[in-house]
């Protein structure tokens, strides 16, 4: 299997394997009937993946992990779109939960860590990255000066 | 040249050539200079930086 086949693999493993865990919780708290269904939807899910990551097509690309700087810029404004309807989905949770008086804890752990990720994002691909690749220089300029 | 062919020496997809000919996408300077190299011609003849993209 060639490197490029590789990273087509990627995705769809990826979604395996979240799935599966998924799966084998519902199968532990639930039935493993339940497990079985919500495993089969994730097989047929990683295959879905796999054919749309063959397609000569943005989405193919990006789902392919192949995609080429504007296909990239194209995923992050994807992932933007993306973390925005998962913290509407979070607030509207949070206050469908508290109005039918169950836990919003889970809601509010999932907030707290997309508010940490948010801005350690800003710090580490910011100023942290940028230091981290001018000390990576400074003993370069420093042979040069020998 | 094709589009295909010219994706291929750029070592991008179809799509990005066809979006960066129709203007709606200004391409990094890496392979902006990359293009300019492939048709032999200077950066600021293929590329207006006052050209607004459309998206």
């Amino acid at each position: 299997m060639t490197a490029r086949k590789h990273r087509r693999v990627w995705t769809p493993a990826i979604a395996v394997v979240a799935g599966s865990v998924i799966a084998v919780a519902v199968g532990i708290s639930q039935s493993w009937f339940s497990a079985l269904i919500s495993e089969l939807i994730v097989l047929g899910w990683a295959v879905n993946l796999y054919v749309i990551g063959g397609r000569d097509s943005d989405i193919g690309a990006v789902v392919g992990s192949e995609g080429d700087e504007r296909q990239e810029f194209v995923k992050l404004r994807a992932a933007r779109l993306c973390l925005a309807v998962v913290v509407v989905a979070i607030v509207a949770g949070c206050l469908i939960a508290a109005a039918t008086k169950n836990p919003i804890w889970p809601f509010q752990a999932g907030a707290v860590l997309i508010g940490i990720a948010y801005f350690y994002g800003l710090w580490f691909y910011g100023t942290a990255r940028e230091e981290a690749n001018a000390a990576a220089i400074e003993p370069e300029d420093q042979r040069d000066g020998f | 040249m094709s589009q295909v062919e010219l994706a291929a020496v750029l070592g991008v997809s179809r799509q990005t050539v066809i979006s960066i000919e129709n203007g709606r996408y200004s391409p990094s300077l890496p392979l902006a200079f990359r293009i300019a190299r492939v048709f032999v011609m200077p950066v600021e003849e293929l590329f207006d930086p006052e050209e607004e993209v459309t998206r």
